[in-house]
């Protein structure tokens, strides 16, 4: 017993300092970071202020905000209209298949989606694959534009996060008791019923996890943008790492990373407080 | 009313080519209570699942109400069920679980609100509409169920061994309980059991299935009293099984050995001689005797008591016969037999009435 407490002690010692260098002191001194400011020699001055917060204000930022918000709520909704099917069909796949199918989803976390978004250049460009392809079949004679449009970035941020949704989902869906459905249709329940009254519901957790996954690293993938979008569409990671690298204004690339963190938080916080509430009827199991 | 509700016609179910229901002709009269009772593996729930829609016939018809149902979906046939493992909607509270059927109806609040009420009223839950599944207990999930079921009014309720998860006091309960629920409603009950003593108490006939085969249906009395074969009457409580020869036979009697012993019983099936048949004795037809209580011990077995069960009301004694065989025999307590002393080694003697027991032919 004693060798066991010690073990713990080593290895929850382990992961709190992992957490403390990795974690907690870069937040702090971004949020230092965040209360200085721009320094003309030196990157930055120490003269504490909340400016950077108030300049937050501007209109500019909270339209990207908002447009960030747009782009990354329209490809996690699209995860989802993607992935739900998909992870209904895996979990309901014989045992033998599911393994060899939830391999495939994960394989492309292997290599770098920086690797993987010049891929979809490759694909989507001028001279591309699927510009070659349908011109070889003929459904059009001129190469059409499909890279450097939003539509693009779009399609590489749902390409890149799919996974992340698919694999929450997949959990979910897999714990429900499929007799229950039976009940549901036992009790006059039509598709669609079965689909808003007994699935949605019980996946709920599976649904928002998904969301959350996908939501916040779409708000901040700011390669995806600079290669297929050409830089058209901005999403606040691209406005971050123009702040760090561009504009050599780290202050207030420091104070928008807060913002963002602070606004993770609390989506965060109400997906906890939410599964708090609920945990019973999740995980809840009748003989 | 004595229409048939449900009607089986040449009923068979194949899983790859593996039968699990061997042409099935049943027919469920209106307003009985019937139970399924078998074995596990006897194919009873696919039956059951047959007629709630939920897998359709590979060969034959099923008819509810005189019209063919065969490949109608569940959501289209009259009839609910109370599943095994309840299948309460954890997300829902008490309420909106019995509701749920309703509610996919598009019935009007008013009417759902009063027919819930109703059902509660039933089932004396109608103190915890606000509850999740997860905060009752086992009895309350199962009589959530049932409303759920009834609240829809159908023409039959299945029951998948709805008690098999209660502990025996409140199975017992939950029994005389649906007997009542029955008879309230006037519905058609089909429930599905393995459990013999549950069949027989709650049901108005049962139907014994083994192997995917009806093997007999009848009322609970017939069944037990009558059984059809050795397996039914193996499978319907204990029963002793002796195997017989018969040396003579005429039309009214045979004269069999039984156990080395010369009987003369009465010709039942036309019986005839040289046949291998076998007499059944339920254990509750078999007296003991001590050896200071008897006088003429003629036809009367001499055994020995191997092993003494006290059961409260009864004491079940494990008996070897000269022979070597090994019966089981059931004791009341009665103003003859109030003590009912039995101890392991004592020699007693074993005597049945002859008329009550059961004479089969072989089968094999």
């Amino acid at each position: 017993m004693k060798h066991n407490t010690r073990f713990r002690t080593f290895s929850t010692t382990l992961v709190w300092m992992w957490l403390g260098i990795f974690v907690l002191i870069p937040s702090f001194l971004l949020f230092a970071t965040s209360l200085l400011v721009q320094g003309d020699s030196e990157l930055v001055r120490l003269q504490p202020t909340l400016h950077n917060y108030f300049r937050l204000l501007d209109l500019n930022y909270l339209r990207v905000f908002l447009r960030s918000g747009l782009l990354a709520g329209t490809c996690t909704l699209g995860c989802l209209i993607l992935g739900y099917p998909f992870s209904y069909l895996l979990a309901r796949m014989p045992d033998r298949y599911k393994g060899f199918l939830l391999l495939l989803v994960i394989i492309p976390f292997w290599t770098s989606s920086l690797i993987r978004s010049y891929a979809i250049v490759m694909i989507l460009k001028t001279h591309g694959i699927l510009n070659s392809f349908l011109i070889w079949v003929g459904m059009i004679k001129v190469p059409m534009q499909f890279l450097y449009t939003q539509s693009a970035t779009l399609i590489g941020l749902i390409y890149t996060l799919l996974p992340l949704m698919i694999l929450p989902l997949y959990a979910s869906i897999e714990k429900l008791d499929f007799r229950l459905i039976d009940a549901a249709r036992d009790l006059g329940a039509r598709k669609y019923q079965i689909f808003f009254r007994v699935l949605l519901p019980l996946t709920l957790p599976g649904i928002l996890a998904g969301c959350i996954l996908v939501l916040l690293p779409a708000m901040t993938l700011f390669y995806i943008p600079d290669l297929l979008g050409g830089a058209k569409t901005i999403l606040i990671g691209n406005i971050i790492q123009n702040q760090f690298l561009g504009a050599r204004d780290w202050p207030m690339g420091a104070t928008i990373s807060v913002a963002l963190t602070l606004l993770m938080g609390m989506v965060l916080f109400v997906y906890w407080r939410f599964y708090h509430q609920h945990r019973h009827e999740y995980a809840y199991e009748q003989n | 009313m004595n229409t048939n509700i449900i009607e089986l016609k040449g009923v068979s179910k194949y899983y790859q080519d593996h039968p699990v229901l061997q042409d099935i002709q049943l027919d469920v009269k209106n307003s009985e209570f019937l139970s399924i009772l078998g074995p596990s593996g006897c194919g009873k729930t696919t039956l059951l699942r047959l007629i709630s829609g939920f897998e359709t016939p590979s060969n034959g018809s099923i008819l509810m109400n005189g019209k063919d149902v065969s490949n109608l979906p569940p959501h289209l046939r009259h009839v609910n069920t109370v599943f095994q493992s309840y299948a309460l909607f954890p997300h829902l509270n008490v309420f909106d679980n019995v509701a749920f059927g309703l509610r996919c109806k598009h019935l009007p609040k008013e009417e759902i609100q009063h027919r819930v009420t109703e059902a509660l009223r039933m089932v004396k839950l109608t103190h915890l509409v606000t509850r999740k599944p997860h905060q009752l207990s086992g009895g309350q999930q199962q009589r959530i169920a049932i409303a759920r079921a009834v609240v829809n009014q159908p023409m039959v309720l299945l029951l998948d061994e709805p008690l098999s998860s209660l502990d025996y006091r409140l199975r017992k309960t939950m029994q005389m309980e649906l007997k009542q629920l029955q008879a309230q409603l006037g519905i058609t009950f089909i429930l599905v059991t393995h459990d013999q003593e549950e069949a027989l108490s709650t049901a108005d006939r049962v139907v014994v299935m083994n192997h995917g085969l009806i093997e007999q249906v009848g009322t609970p009395r017939e069944v037990y009293e009558e059984p059809r074969n050795l397996h039914v009457a193996q499978f319907v409580g204990e029963v002793n099984i002796f195997k017989t020869t018969v040396h003579r036979a005429d039309s009214e009697f045979i004269e069999v050995e039984i156990e080395e012993k010369q009987f003369k019983l009465k010709n039942t099936k036309n019986f005839t001689a040289n046949q291998t048949l076998y007499t059944l004795l339920r254990p509750e037809d078999l007296e003991v005797w001590g050896l200071t209580e008897v006088q003429d011990p003629k036809n009367m077995y001499s055994a020995l008591v191997q092993q003494v069960i006290y059961k409260g009301s009864t004491v079940d004694l494990i008996l070897k016969l000269k022979t070597g065989t090994q019966i089981l025999t059931t004791q009341f307590f009665n103003e003859d037999d109030e003590k009912l002393d039995f101890r392991p080694g004592e020699s007693v003697w074993v005597y049945w009435h002859t008329g009550w027991e059961v004479i089969l032919a072989d089968e094999a």
